[in-house]
């Protein structure tokens, strides 16, 4: 179809001449593309809305019934998790793995700001620790018992936890824990993952770091 | 699996990957029958044994970022994301992605694995072992050169310590106006005579290229207000540096080339403009002032105290860097020359266009047969430039078929 203004063949399925944005009299047929355009994520969008509304609310019910913030902090901070994890399933939604153990790490990173907002012994003593256990514990079935033979892929999320679960550790040296032995526990388990590497993978081990650290 | 260091463009393509729309191109290849899906897969599959170097995905180190090789192909879909779309780790296993449409083959990678002219080996190999495969015949490959000189970074091979050209600081003209909504890009492809277009440059004594470049550059003129007199439309062409340098690599290795025009208030004639355009192209073309540019970022990236920085700090610098930079450009124009595939492949295959993403306005030139097609991708919602692009075309009278993707 030809554009009454600029005089070009159109093909589109535009409504306008892409040149000169002449109304066109008729919509073209288009085989070469399909009509798609880019979709803002609107549950992602809602989400974020919802939660801070939610969050507003709490404040200011907090602030009249106390006369200061008690709980509502942690309400924020429970939503803003919640939308960080939601946010990731829906980037990366092709590997559940690669999603939960970023997930673990950016818990831990928002109960350590949640304990240095608070000063809760209950997150450093027992959370933090039982969550780098757990975590470690998750990836280790995961990789050695379930899926030996893609321990090359996956060598990153599995050292990255490794030094997570060393985290504990620096809190004791930081005196952030009263109760020390689950924190010993998970550098324990910590130290048992190493030698497994070392021991029976170290050159995919070696690569991995050198290429980490590849300056 | 093998890891693969980023050549030093890779590097600054990754680090600004953030932004909506990375740059990605397209090569999309219109054959003469509905596409088959699993045969394309299949030649997808064979592909990639020749080019390890693109089936890999992109990996955060403490440093730099680092490619690492993957053993699946991705699956190939039918057409389901807008055009370019931005390829990442999140929702892509590797760095480039091939879809189908109707007749058409999509094959999209990100910059930050190869440029225009790797990209073309790859996809030419592609379009040869689909053709093979559907029709059982044994084609001739059109290039032909070992994994390890694909695998090579020419950047490294070629690197020379010299002192960095100065750059005088203009005042560049950028486009204004309203963008398209949800960072959508409006791609139009213009097809014309190949032919009559080379024949009207040669008659004017210059290549297609600083005749086209021209012609952008009086469409730009015809646009600006009296207001943006002084201001200096700044174009940059990217030229392909293994036309100068011994290089079968695929992965970037290109240099740019600068073509500047001052706006005096006046829409030149488009004579003075060739004039002006060709002088500074055959002052500026000679590889020792392009080698010296892409140097210049070789000795940034390899720099110890720049090389020591964490790459969370380092990706949000070279951002800084790449918005700043950005803004240098009035648009790029890349010529990629004319296409060609081996005789058994040509009769298959309709037609040819390129296309890259954009925060802005830029332009792909590319032929094929006697189809020349200019794709102009676009931001904006609305942009006079193409319509007297189209003008300039019309009063040399070329015929022009657009084709857009509607957005």
């Amino acid at each position: 179809m030809k554009c009454s203004n600029c005089g070009v063949t159109v093909n589109t399925p535009s409504k306008y001449c892409p040149i000169c944005s002449n109304k066109l009299k008729h919509k073209g047929t288009n085989t070469i593309y399909p009509k798609i355009k880019r979709k803002g994520n609107i549950y992602l969008k809602s989400i974020l809305l919802i939660s801070l509304i939610i969050t507003l609310i709490c404040g200011y019910i907090d602030y009249e019934v106390n006369n200061k913030y008690t709980f509502s902090p942690y309400v924020g901070l429970a939503l803003l998790s919640n939308y960080i994890t939601l946010f990731y399933i829906f980037k990366s939604y092709k590997d559940l793995f690669k999603l939960l153990g970023r997930y673990g790490t950016i818990l831990m990173l928002i109960l350590f700001i949640w304990y240095m907002y608070t000063g809760l012994k209950i997150l450093t003593n027992f959370v933090i620790p039982i969550l780098c256990i757990v975590e470690l514990l998750f990836v280790d079935i995961y990789l050695f018992i379930l899926k030996r033979k893609h321990i090359r892929k996956y060598l990153g999320i599995l050292i990255a936890n490794v030094v997570v679960s060393f985290v504990p550790l620096l809190l004791i040296v930081l005196k952030m824990i009263d109760f020390d032995y689950i924190a010993h526990a998970a550098m324990i388990l910590s130290i048992v993952n190493i030698l497994i590497l070392v021991i029976f993978d170290f050159s995919d081990l070696k690569e991995e770091i050198l290429m980490f650290f590849n300056y | 699996m093998n890891f693969h260091k980023l050549d030093n463009v890779g590097t600054f393509f990754a680090s600004t990957y953030f932004k909506h729309n990375p740059d990605v191109f397209r090569f999309a290849i219109t054959m003469d029958e509905l596409i088959d899906a699993d045969i394309l897969k299949q030649a997808l599959v064979q592909t990639k044994e020749s080019f390890p170097v693109f089936n890999v995905s992109l990996k955060m180190g403490l440093f730099w970022y680092y490619l690492e090789e993957e053993d699946d192909v991705p699956e190939v879909k039918e057409e389901h994301l807008p055009v370019c779309f931005r390829i990442d780790s999140y929702r892509d296993e590797v760095l480039y992605r091939v879809t189908y449409y109707k007749n058409r083959i999509n094959l999209e990678v990100s910059h930050i694995i190869s440029d225009g002219r790797g990209t073309l080996e790859f996809c030419t190999s592609l379009i040869e072992n689909y053709v093979s495969l559907k029709y059982k015949i044994k084609v001739t490959p059109k290039f032909k050169a070992t994994v390890l000189e694909r695998e090579e970074d020419s950047y490294d091979k070629y690197y020379k310590k010299c002192k960095a050209p100065k750059n005088k600081t203009i005042n560049t003209y950028n486009f204004k106006g309203k963008k398209i909504k949800k960072h959508n890009i409006r791609f139009v492809e213009m097809h014309m005579s190949a032919k009559k277009l080379l024949t009207i440059s040669k008659s004017k004594s210059v290549s297609l290229t600083v005749y086209i470049v021209s012609l952008i550059i009086r469409s730009i003129l015809k646009t600006m207000s009296y207001k943006d007199s002084g201001k200096t439309i700044r174009i940059a062409v990217p030229v392909d540096l293994r036309s100068f340098y011994y290089s079968k690599t695929t992965k970037n290795f290109f240099g740019l080339v600068y073509v500047n025009y001052k706006f005096d208030g006046e829409v030149d004639f488009i004579d003075k403009i060739i004039k002006n355009v060709n002088k500074q192209f055959v002052e500026s073309i000679d590889k020792e002032s392009i080698i010296k540019r892409s140097n210049q970022m070789y000795s940034l990236v390899s720099n110890v105290v720049i090389r020591s920085i964490p790459l969370i700090i380092k990706n949000i610098g070279l951002s800084v860097i790449d918005k700043f930079t950005h803004k240098l450009n009035t648009t790029h124009v890349s010529n990629m020359g004319k296409l060609e595939f081996s005789k058994e492949v040509e009769n298959h295959v309709k037609s040819v266009a390129l296309m890259i993403s954009t925060e802005d306005l830029q332009f792909v030139v590319s032929s094929f047969k006697d189809d020349l097609c200019i794709v102009a991708s676009s931001r904006f919602m609305r942009n006079n430039v193409l319509n007297y692009l189209v003008e300039e075309l019309q009063e040399e009278n070329i015929e022009i078929n657009v084709v857009s993707n509607g957005v």
